[in-house]
């Protein structure tokens, strides 16, 4: 009988599509909501826990609610709600969740994370991005073993499944007591506070123990520094093949910035910015303002970059370009402004894609020419894992 | 048990010898030139008289003045100060085939019979070096498959170039010149071949190695199309993995019309052992130096050979060497012809040495090369692979064929220290630095070790016996490594940003003064 603790966060990923880069400051939350843009979290989450449900030899512990209680209740998975240490056993704290509270904040995920550590879990599955990372780091360092859902906006952090479906699958594996290894991967994140400093990089937080799988388990962002001339070259080439009429929506990135250098008007470095005619047009842009753009029907490409060691072209760091405007734009229009650096990089590993929706996720795979400069083009993969 | 020590107490020659160009004083002179006499002057004139004005210096050149003895010093000194492959066990210089250079042949080599002769000789007299590149010819045909072999080339490189030249001619007589564009090659193959396509115009196209650690036969066939010119592919590749679907690659690629190149420059995997015509290629090159035992290119003249099919023969460079049944003749009645590559016919030192070469091993001989590279390889990696803090990323466990691209990337995250510190560190053991990998790095922190032929076991054990102590050394004492090397020639770390950042290149001495002039270096 494996103990299973599941945790959400559920107002990770809010910012995404948003084009806020994350959701750990309350405001930029508020402003995601107000703009209308939805929690997407808890959608993840069931992907995952969904894949469990017909499974016997299985504990699950959560909190009720959004953070937890209400997804297993679609997923039709009883479960126990957390008990507190300090009050009888029976007494549950549930009744003050969240809930009733509207927001929650990551002191619920701080002090659900150590509650579940306390009650002795096998595994503690938990949904969010590198921001939630960091809080369940510093509720149960290293000492309990982890299954991280990807549900944020940027998920640099080397300790989330791939995307939710295969954290679902490997979670399924261990509760079917298949042989597992467990590592320590790490937690990395940007501080949001910093976000607009161009120069700031990652920091390394700590570690998590997680479980070890080479394809099911995203590595971590790596930076390629020593490629300057390589992103530069890639640059003039993308930008020399620019076409008047068309609408390009360039993804976040160091890589993709240094063609928005090149153009006029001002780009961002972590959003997502629409250029026409060699200029920004639209700075920083959420998903709606720049689907509005298409609607006005110019033709369009989009210009993404993937993430240095992890491979993700899609769903990480970049959720603005939604499912909906992928489609509109075609892969036909797909820019893949990547460096030869960047590519080896991934060790072989395809790119990989997760924007939430499946079915574009399968329509994106297959073989893409990347132009790497004026004279040299190298054939690679996109694929899901 | 052989004898091997790695407790030799070695170290380079260290004279902290300056460069030429600092040296000498003014007015001092190797040789003093007599003046010409009186009648030879007034027949004549002035020597200044002979050279017309337009190409008179204004000033004097900035040449080194010195006498016979001290440059004799000079250089003598800089020869202690380099390990040559005949001092040292020359296994870490990966893919340049440090194979040993039999002595004998540098007799014929250094023979008046050879040195004395000039290119501008009539054919009738020269018959003799004649036969041998014809000679050459046919054996290179032999062991290629192939059907014309030219030895214009002056190294592998240019054989390539010789190559993609032939490419080009193929599909402009086909009306496809403009149209076929494209040439296909790999991340892990010799850059040479994107160089030169690159440098002829081609657009590139790269595949990258997948999980099997060969090129992603996938990814070609999303490649090819109506625009490829050819495919340009080395196997195996520096890994050494054998490409076992490289009959797969070569066929997608004629089906769309394009050519076949192999990259035969290192030989030493597949000699005597496969051809490249059976895997259905166009066209192959060898490097004469390496494979045949000429000294690699840097280290002494190259010589390359560029070897084509039937249907390639009338565009292959010029000349050829030809018998007619009673004497061998140059041959430049190809119209087709990419032309000439360079002056004159090839180099006749490393056309002679593999001559030789061939002649001592003879077909089985060629083979046991073949066999003796692959064989001595895994014996080596067995070994290797028992040091902490190494291995081999990219299709693990799989047998290699004469060479390894290895990785330190686990002794870096242990320790700090990296490949290119241990690089520097090998050369305190009487090892000359190792070569690590072309660039991209697409292994990290690699190290490409060949242990050719020619090494005995005892040479393999002592090259392992000095890594295996410098991987100790990282995990007990990292900064005796990373401020490696201790013993070498040079007491000091070269900044290779001056290797690598353009602002910083002075190729000449004059470029040089202007830098550091100016305090950028």
């Amino acid at each position: 009988m494996k103990k299973i603790g599941f945790l959400v966060n559920p107002v990770a990923g809010l910012g995404g599509q948003a084009g806020m880069k994350g959701s750990d400051r309350a405001e930029r939350r508020g402003i995601a909501a107000r703009l209308g843009y939805k929690k997407t979290a808890g959608t993840r989450a069931y992907e995952c826990i969904k894949q469990v449900r017909e499974e016997e030899d299985l504990r699950v512990i959560a909190p009720e609610g959004e953070m937890g209680g209400d997804i297993l209740a679609a997923a039709n998975i009883p479960y126990e709600k957390i008990r507190t240490g300090r009050l009888s056993d029976r007494e549950i704290i549930g009744e003050k969740a969240p809930k009733e509270r509207e927001v929650t904040t990551r002191e619920d995920t701080l002090r659900y994370a150590k509650l579940l550590k306390d009650q002795g879990i096998d595994l503690l599955v938990f949904c969010g991005g590198d921001g939630t990372a960091r809080d369940i780091y510093e509720a149960v360092e290293a000492h309990v073993p982890v299954l991280a859902v990807p549900a944020g906006v940027k998920m640099y952090s080397a300790c989330y499944a791939v995307s939710p479906y295969q954290a679902g699958t490997l979670l399924r594996d261990f509760v079917r007591g298949r042989q597992m290894n467990f590592e320590y991967r790490e937690i990395m994140d940007i501080d949001e506070k910093d976000l607009e400093n161009p120069s700031v990089s990652l920091v390394l937080y700590g570690f998590l123990q997680c479980i070890s799988d080479g394809i099911r388990i995203q590595k971590g962002k790596e930076i390629c520094r020593g490629d300057v001339s390589g992103r530069e070259e890639l640059a003039d080439y993308i930008l020399s093949a620019m076409e008047e009429d068309f609408f390009y929506i360039i993804g976040p990135g160091g890589t993709t910035y240094c063609l928005k250098e090149r153009l006029e008007g001002e780009g961002t470095l972590r959003g997502v910015d629409v250029a026409r005619g060699r200029r920004i047009v639209l700075k920083d842009g959420d998903e709606r303002r720049i689907f509005r753009l298409l609607e006005e029907g110019a033709p369009a490409k989009i210009i993404v970059t993937c993430l240095g060691g992890s491979g993700f072209l899609f769903g990480r760091g970049n959720q603005q370009i939604s499912p909906r405007i992928i489609r509109m734009v075609t892969k036909e229009n797909l820019i893949l402004a990547v460096t030869k650096e960047k590519l080896v990089s991934l060790r072989s590993a395809p790119m990989l894609v997760d924007t939430g929706d499946k079915e574009t996720d399968r329509y994106l795979c297959g073989y893409y020419k990347i132009g790497v400069n004026h004279h040299e083009t190298v054939l690679y993969k996109i694929d899901i894992q | 048990m052989g004898n091997i020590r790695i407790d030799r107490d070695f170290h380079e020659a260290r004279w902290d010898e300056p460069i030429i160009m600092e040296l000498g004083n003014p007015g001092e002179r190797g040789v003093m030139i007599p003046l010409a006499s009186d009648k030879v002057r007034e027949c004549v004139g002035s020597g200044e008289d002979l050279v017309p004005e337009g190409l008179r210096r204004k000033k004097k050149p900035a040449l080194p003045e010195m006498s016979q003895m001290q440059v004799l010093r000079h250089y003598m000194r800089l020869s202690q100060e380099t390990i040559g492959t005949d001092i040292n066990i020359d296994i870490g210089l990966g893919t340049c085939t440090m194979k040993y250079s039999p002595k004998i042949n540098e007799q014929f080599v250094r023979s008046p019979e050879l040195t004395e002769l000039h290119p501008y000789q009539d054919e009738s007299t020269v018959q003799g070096i004649l036969e041998i590149m014809y000679r050459d010819q046919e054996y290179l045909k032999a062991i290629s498959g192939m059907d014309c072999v030219s030895l214009q080339p002056s190294g592998g490189s240019q054989a390539i170039f010789a190559n993609v030249q032939t490419i080009r001619a193929y599909h402009e007589a086909n009306g496809e010149g403009d149209q076929r564009d494209e040439i296909i090659t790999t991340i892990l193959s010799h850059p040479a071949n994107p160089g030169t396509a690159s440098t002829l115009g081609y657009k590139l196209i790269t595949l990258y190695p997948d999980k099997d650690g060969l090129p992603d036969l996938e990814a070609l066939k999303a490649s090819v199309s109506e625009r490829t010119a050819a495919l340009m592919i080395t196997n195996p590749e520096d890994t050494g993995i054998y490409n076992d679907r490289i009959r797969q690659f070569v066929d997608t690629v004629h089906e769309a019309g394009g050519l076949c190149v192999y990259d035969q420059a290192n030989l030493n995997g597949v000699f005597g052992i496969t051809r490249a015509k059976d895997a259905g290629f166009d066209m192959c090159h060898y490097n004469l130096h390496k494979s045949f035992s000429s000294p690699h290119g840097c280290q002494g003249p190259a010589a390359g050979a560029q070897c084509v099919s039937e249907k390639l023969k009338k565009f292959a460079a010029v000349p050829t060497v030809e018998f007619d049944g009673e004497k061998y003749y140059l041959d430049y009645n190809h119209p087709d012809s990419i032309g000439k590559l360079r002056k004159f016919y090839g180099v006749p030192a490393v056309l002679v040495r593999a001559y030789a070469y061939i002649r001592s091993l003879g077909a089985d001989g060629m083979k046991q090369v073949g066999e003796l590279s692959i064989l001595n390889n895994n014996y080596m990696l067995k070994k290797l692979l028992t040091i902490p803090g190494l291995s081999m990323p990219l299709a693990e466990g799989k047998f290699r064929m004469e060479q390894a691209r290895l990785s330190w990337e686990k002794l870096t995250k242990d320790t700090g220290v990296t490949t290119d510190d241990i690089c520097r560190r090998i050369v305190d053991y009487g090892f000359q630095d190792y070569f690590a990998s072309h660039h991209p790095r697409v292994i990290p922190e690699p190290f490409t070790p060949e242990p050719v032929e020619t090494y005995s076991k005892d040479d393999i054990d002592e090259f392992v016996e000095a890594f295996r102590s410098i991987a100790k050394e990282a995990y007990t004492n990292p900064e005796l490594v990373k401020s490696a090397p201790h013993k070498a020639a040079l007491a000091a770390q070269i900044d290779e940003s001056c290797l690598t950042e353009w602002d910083k290149f002075a190729t000449t001495w004059r470029a040089y003064k202007k830098l550091a002039d100016t305090d950028q270096v």
